[in-house]
């Protein structure tokens, strides 16, 4: 490829529908010397998200026994081994009720969200990850992605409050085709025209808009913050129509991937592991085609309805029923869908790793939280609560390294992780998990 | 609910419930869906069964034509092609476009299709059909050699067995299975057609003296579970054709169930079956009987014996024209002759040839229930 | 035909009939604004636009409230961003079907002057006429105003006078006025300084109620000449929904949500253990429990306790596989009724009870139980302590348990555990004579089952027992008449409301325990159209 002296392109009129066309600069020569930004000097996307799953781990098989970086590796976390110094450990810090009843795995992931336990079966507030997507995702097709391992939509921790909870998709080849079907803007196209009937959209969308005064003065408080939630999903359609209509700037590693298969999914573990792959794949390749910035996974539920073929029992029920085994010194059957889980976390970051992005992967570009309800299942204890951060957030971030909370609240790796992500807080959590501490040792 | 609805196939809940001896009235009837209905094979030791090894399919026979030179040529994989093209068109045609899995009784003479190895052990699966133990001659049947049963019975007669108990697709392996048999059972759950079994007046389970055995065809398909197996306890209904009935009396001793001969047992085939001018979609046994046991979980487990047109079960064998003989490389006009020598069962009155051929399938039915539909049955083997 | 005491105490009344006591007053309920579910929405498109418009997409999911119903939820969820993409998509989707060749003329009924131009009064006058059966309501000047600007607005790009309409017609199907049912409220008349629902917001409530889909064109006359404000007019009205086949449907609706059936997408079983758990059986799982609810409370009109303890109910072939039974007929439905021995009796034993409450690989009796005391006693179970000490069940010699009983002994046993199991495992265990998928059987791994126990100091031996005990239960009739009223206002039901819900009750018993006429007192009661003042509400 040869490198062209300047860059050229032509814009004509947009109104009347006219065709715009671009002479495309040829790839390389829009990145900087690195590869690490583009010419024009805005840097690669830093993505964030979450990874959720459901009823912990196994003590003594999963918590590094060394601190600091190149911790030791226990068998729950051999499948993120090969990925180890770019993941970091977080062990140690509890969620803190405040006296509010410990809801079984109800209270954990929540309460790690939302820096609050919460006081009823309720989501007790804004996900951090919510505040996150607040801030940078205006410019991003789609606010967030939310994304289940298992059926069902309402597998989320991502969300408002209740009634205003993200939506998640179980099904890839639904993902798929909400991304890359008719209205995805391939960023490397060769040209590209605005859409007349997007711009015609576009134009009426304001007739829905208009409303709003008028149906405000109707309603009490509670009913004008729904409605308010309602005019801001709006507010993202229009987000989308306006970015549809400008020519996306070009992206080196987004490749459109094929079709996923239809693949049924409901809460068979073996089922659920393949479904997650399947789902992580699309998802990287969105990420890397800037279609969104936030993610929010979550493999499981909180309490692990995952079955095994042939067995009467749940992974939940095993938690709990289950008797220890006195030589391996654990639920043998519990802890088998544990590693199950791990290693589909170990997938997970191997397939944002397996992207190169810039002079490095998709990872590197990433920041993940990765983190469960509980630690111990069986007793649902909410303190030392598992949590793990993934990838170098575009170098923000120090990774690779076993940090404990000696105790500390969750909400303070909450706020780490905003903070990573350039959101202008300086505190988060409430009671006693309310906090202004980031845990400094994981800034770059 | 009635209580024998309450054997669960599958489960291992064991709830046999004994009714009271000599319960007066018309006892229990139990009703069964057919699930395996296809010639038995019994594969005992290969090197007795089958001493000089099994048939050759189409390709190998093809060679065996050759001389070792030629066969030498043909085998080098430039000459693929030619070979291809020998084998599977030029050896399975006849002078005038016969093709051997339509047409079989047009290679009766040709030396390039011979007959299959016959079986040689002493052992099969199979029922003692002609009334003697020696498989001589008689009024209606062959002189031929008999097999002595898997339980020990003497005189078994099973020429089919005999014929086409060396043939790879008939006999399988215990990995595989028999590719026949697969083929003859899919055919059931693909619902192309299905059978049902019904007992009535069964006053004990182990030892009733008197009980009356139905065999029907159904024109109903079955629910088949997420990962296609058979369910018990679904409803099908009896056909309304009474060609498709048929009623043997039986008893049961020590919870085997035995029956009487039925002179004329038929019941549907789905497909048209090459044969004489008018031929109906059938599967017509004569002389037939059933020796089922009744298992604990409420499955029957059995026989069914009797004699086969040699044109019948030569043709639902060799359904589907050559490609059987190349896609399925069987020999079709072997298998017929095979078949025909073989044959022990009602000779033609001028050639003495005889037309049939002694058979056992396996019979497996699951609990289901029967409905009849008006009118009810009207075949039985006494005259009405 | 119910007799009713309908008559009312006039000046005028000369006839000898009883008098209709003074109806209980109630404080009602705030205004409020629900949001469509997915069957409104349907419903709606369907009956404004014609069954063959297709609407596929994806609706944000309804948040069950704590111990409530979906259709009180419907008063607390939004939409998503994700859920308005979708709603987005839909409605320019519907649009365009609507204004096709194939189905414009039914709806579009002016020609506009020039095919590629903005046509301001046609628009006007298509946009008006949708809009009221949209918007259960006649649009304001402003809301066609800036349809008819945005119609032109859209024509002008894309020189098309069909597509500006189009998109016009989606931005109405996009709008909240569309998407939620808002109660629009005036002064009220009769009550100083009080406010009352509109005539379109009164002619809204009642026909979700009744028939769960927008008013249609005759409620909306009544709403537009304000008769539906009059007593006699709105006892017309709630007669003609009543006596519509569309009752039945809301009916279906109203079960679905009380015994929470949107739970069953996600059931799955084992299917190694339980093969005979195909597609064909669950599907027809939820539906013979809805066809026996419809048949014994509307064709019928029988008494809601028996529900618990007939035997009549409806088969398919699939669902042969789980009862056992020869089913003759052989697609379809058909009536079936229990025999006196099969151990079947009521909604319990039938077969969507005991899976959808029940684990994928083996029974739950806590499950079971919890379920009867939230969906049909309207009893809130406590959720288990999180610091529960599992070391009990752990510390056994030898947990050799054969039966479902043995091993919930620690459940009714151990001091912190047996306080909230004994008021849900008698129920299940009672009900163990039914496996995971519904299947009878007598005995588990060998161990005979007992399935005695008691329900609230009541004695039962056999399912059929436990349901003569459901039957006869106080609150199983209560908690029908709760769950009937928060179904029909969408809200969760107020404090101040407690007197009117006591007097349906007392009313429920004197009718016979009859659904319809219990349906019909709500609809035609000044209770169900209550606006109570809400605190900081503005207009």
């Amino acid at each position: 490829m040869t490198r062209l002296a300047d860059r050229r392109w032509v814009l004509k009129g947009l109104l009347g529908g006219g065709a715009v066309t671009v002479g495309l600069p040829l790839l390389d020569c829009r990145l900087n010397g690195n590869g690490t930004a583009l010419a024009a000097g805005a840097p690669l996307p830093t993505r964030f998200g979450t990874w959720f799953w459901g009823l912990g781990v196994t003590p003594g098989r999963w918590k590094p026994t060394t601190l600091g970086a190149d911790y030791d590796i226990l068998p729950e976390l051999e499948s993120v081994a090969k990925y180890k110094s770019k993941v970091s450990i977080l062990s140690g810090f509890d969620v803190l009720l405040d006296g509010k009843p410990n809801f079984p795995h109800q209270t954990g992931g929540p309460a790690f969200r939302c820096g609050v336990a919460p006081a009823r079966l309720a989501f007790p507030g804004v996900s951090f990850d919510t505040i996150i997507a607040d801030a940078i995702g205006a410019t991003t097709r789609f606010r967030s992605i939310e994304l289940s391992g298992i059926a069902g939509d309402d597998n989320t921790l991502s969300g408002r409050g209740p009634g205003q909870m993200n939506p998640a998709e179980s099904s890839a080849l639904a993902l798929y085709t909400r991304v890359f079907g008719a209205d995805f803007a391939d960023p490397n196209a060769a040209d590209f025209k605005p859409d007349p009937a997007i711009m015609a959209k576009q134009s009426v969308l304001s007739a829905v808009t208009d409303e709003r005064r008028a149906l405000e003065q109707q309603l009490g408080a509670a009913d004008r913050v729904r409605l308010d939630q309602y005019f801001t999903a709006v507010r993202q359609v229009e987000n989308q129509l306006t970015l549809q209509l400008q020519k996306p700037e070009p992206l080196l590693a987004c490749k459109v991937p094929k079709a996923p298969p239809e693949f049924p999914v409901a809460h068979d573990v073996e089922e659920t592991i393949h479904n997650h792959e399947i789902l992580a794949q699309v998802l990287a390749m969105t990420l890397t085609c800037n279609q969104t910035k936030v993610f929010n996974v979550c493999i499981n539920d909180s309490a692990s309805s995952l079955t095994r073929a042939g067995s009467t029992t749940s992974h939940h029920q095993l938690t709990h029923d289950e008797q220890i085994d006195e030589k391996l010194g654990y639920q043998p059957e519990a802890t088998k869908f544990i590693a199950d889980l791990m290693k589909a976390w170990g997938t997970f970051v191997g397939i944002l790793d397996s992207i190169p992005e810039g002079g490095g992967t998709l990872l590197d570009n990433t920041l993940v939280v990765a983190h469960s309800d509980s630690d111990f299942a069986k007793v649902h204890s909410i303190t030392n609560l598992p949590v793990m951060f993934a990838g170098a957030a575009g170098g923000r971030i120090k990774p690779g390294v076993h940090i404990d909370g000696k105790g500390e609240a969750v909400s303070r790796l909450a706020l780490t992780a905003m903070q990573v992500m350039k959101v202008n807080i300086d505190r988060f959590g409430t009671g006693s998990m309310d906090t202004n501490k980031p845990v400094t040792e994981l800034f770059a | 609910m009635p209580l024998h609805h309450r054997l669960l196939a599958g489960i291992a809940t064991l709830t046999l419930a004994a009714l009271p001896a000599g319960a007066a009235g018309d006892g229990e009837t139990l009703g069964f869906l057919v699930i395996n209905f296809a010639p038995a094979v019994y594969r005992g030791d290969f090197a007795s069964d089958c001493p000089e090894g099994l048939s050759a399919t189409t390709d190998e026979g093809f060679l065996l034509t050759q001389t070792p030179a030629e066969r030498a040529r043909l085998l080098k994989p430039e000459n693929a092609k030619e070979l291809e093209q020998r084998w599977k068109i030029e050896f399975t045609s006849g002078p005038n476009g016969e093709e051997i899995c339509r047409n079989p009784r047009s290679f009766i003479d040709d030396p390039r299709h011979p007959i299959h190895k016959p079986v040689q052990s002493k052992i099969a699966l199979g029922m003692n059909l002609d009334d003697n133990v020696d498989g001589s001659a008689t009024p209606l049947t062959c002189k031929h050699q008999t097999f002595t049963g898997t339980d020990g019975e003497a005189g078994v007669d099973n020429q089919l067995y005999r014929a086409m108990g060396c043939a790879k697709a008939w006999r399988g392996t215990d990995a595989t299975g028999s590719e026949m048999q697969i083929k003859y059972n899919a055919y059931m759950k693909d619902g192309l057609h299905n059978y049902l079994i019904e007992l009535k007046g069964v006053n004990d389970r182990r030892n009733d003296p008197e009980v009356e055995v139905g065999f029907y065809s159904t024109e109903e398909n079955q629910l088949l579970s997420a990962n296609g197996g058979h369910l018990a306890h679904q409803t099908f209904t009896v056909t309304k054709n009474p060609r498709w009935h048929n009623v043997l009396k039986g008893k049961i001793v020590d919870g085997v169930l035995t029956t009487e001969t039925l002179d004329h047992f038929t019941v549907d085939w789905f497909s048209a079956l090459n044969g004489p001018f008018g031929a109906a979609n059938e599967y017509a046994f004569r002389r037939a009987k059933l020796r089922l046991e009744l298992l604990p979980d409420g499955t029957l487990k059995g026989l069914l014996g009797g004699y086969l047109p040699v044109e019948t079960t030569s043709a639902q064998a060799r359904n589907g024209g050559r490609g059987v003989a190349t896609n399925g490389n069987r020999d079709c006009a072997s298998e017929y002759k095979s078949m025909l020598i073989h044959a022990d069962g009602f000779p033609d009155p001028v050639t003495g040839q005889c037309t049939m051929i002694s058979m056992a399938n396996d019979v497996v039915a699951i609990p289901a229930f029967v409905l009849h539909p008006e009118p009810p049955p009207a075949k039985t083997a006494a005259a009405e | 035909m119910m007799v009713a005491r309908t008559v009312i105490c006039g000046l005028a009344a000369i006839l000898l009939a009883a008098c209709e006591p003074a109806e209980t007053e109630t404080s009602g309920a705030p205004a409020g604004m629900r949001r469509l579910t997915e069957e409104q929405y349907r419903n709606a498109i369907a009956d404004i636009f014609g069954a063959d418009i297709e609407v596929a997409g994806r609706f944000d999911p309804i948040v069950r409230p704590a111990h409530g119903l979906l259709a009180a939820g419907t008063s607390e969820i939004s939409v998503s961003p994700a859920g308005f993409e979708q709603a987005y998509t839909m409605a320019n989707s519907i649009a365009g079907q609507v204004l096709d060749a194939g189905h414009r003329d039914a709806f579009l009924t002016c020609t506009p002057a020039d095919a590629t131009k903005p046509d301001d009064v046609c628009a006007r006058t298509f946009f008006a006429s949708v809009g009221r059966l949209l918007f259960r309501r006649p649009l304001t000047d402003e809301e066609l105003m800036s349809r008819v600007a945005a119609a032109r607005r859209a024509t002008e790009i894309s020189g098309n006078f069909i597509q500006g309409v189009t998109l016009g017609l989606g931005s109405l199907l996009a709008s909240p006025s569309f998407l939620f049912d808002v109660d629009e409220t005036e002064p009220d008349p009769d009550r100083a300084g009080q406010r009352r629902l509109t005539a379109y917001a009164k002619a809204s409530r009642l026909s979700f109620f009744l028939w769960n889909t927008t008013p249609d064109a005759e409620l909306l006359d009544a709403a537009a000449s304000s008769a539906i404000h009059s007593a006699k007019e709105l006892a017309r009205q709630v007669d003609r929904l009543m006596a519509a086949p569309r009752l039945e449907g809301a009916v279906r609706t109203f079960f679905a949500d009380m015994l929470g059936l949107e739970a069953i997408t996600n059931l799955v079983k084992d299917a190694t253990l339980y093969p005979a758990f195909v597609r064909a059986v669950k599907a027809d799982m939820p539906e013979q429990t809805l066809r026996t609810i419809v048949h014994h409370l509307l064709t019928k009109n029988g008494d809601y306790r028996d529900l618990f303890t007939t035997r009549e109910t409806f088969i398919t072939r699939a669902l042969g596989l789980i009862y056992q039974v020869p089913v003759p007929q052989q697609t379809g439905w058909m009536p079936y009724t229990f025999s006196d021995d099969s151990g079947r009796a009521g909604l319990l034993t039938l077969m969507n009870f005991l899976a959808a409450n029940s684990h994928d690989g083996r029974t739950s009796p806590t499950l079971r139980g919890k379920a009867l005391r939230e969906m049909l006693l309207c009893q809130a179970v406590p959720i288990p302590p999180g610091d529960v000490d599992f070391k009990l069940v752990q510390d056994t010699n030898n947990p050799n348990f054969k039966t479902t009983r043995d091993r919930l002994t620690a459940h009714r046993t151990a001091a912190t555990c047996a306080g909230c199991h004994k008021i849900t495992d008698p129920i299940g265990l009672g009900l163990e004579v039914f496996d995971t998928v519904g299947v009878a059987r007598t005995a588990e791994n060998g161990a005979m089952i007992d399935t005695s126990g008691d329900l609230d100091g009541v004695p039962f031996a056999t399912p059929s027992e436990l349901g003569r005990a459901v039957r006869d239960n106080p609150a199983t009739a209560s908690c029908l008449v709760h769950r009937i009223y928060e179904y029909a206002i969408r809200w969760p039901i107020a404090d101040g409301e407690r007197d009117w819900i006591k007097s349906l009750e007392q009313d429920f018993g004197k009718d016979g325990y009859r659904l319809k006429a219990l349906m019909r007192r709500i609809a035609v009661s000044k209770a169900f159209y209550r606006i109570a003042p809400a605190p900081g509400n503005g207009a």
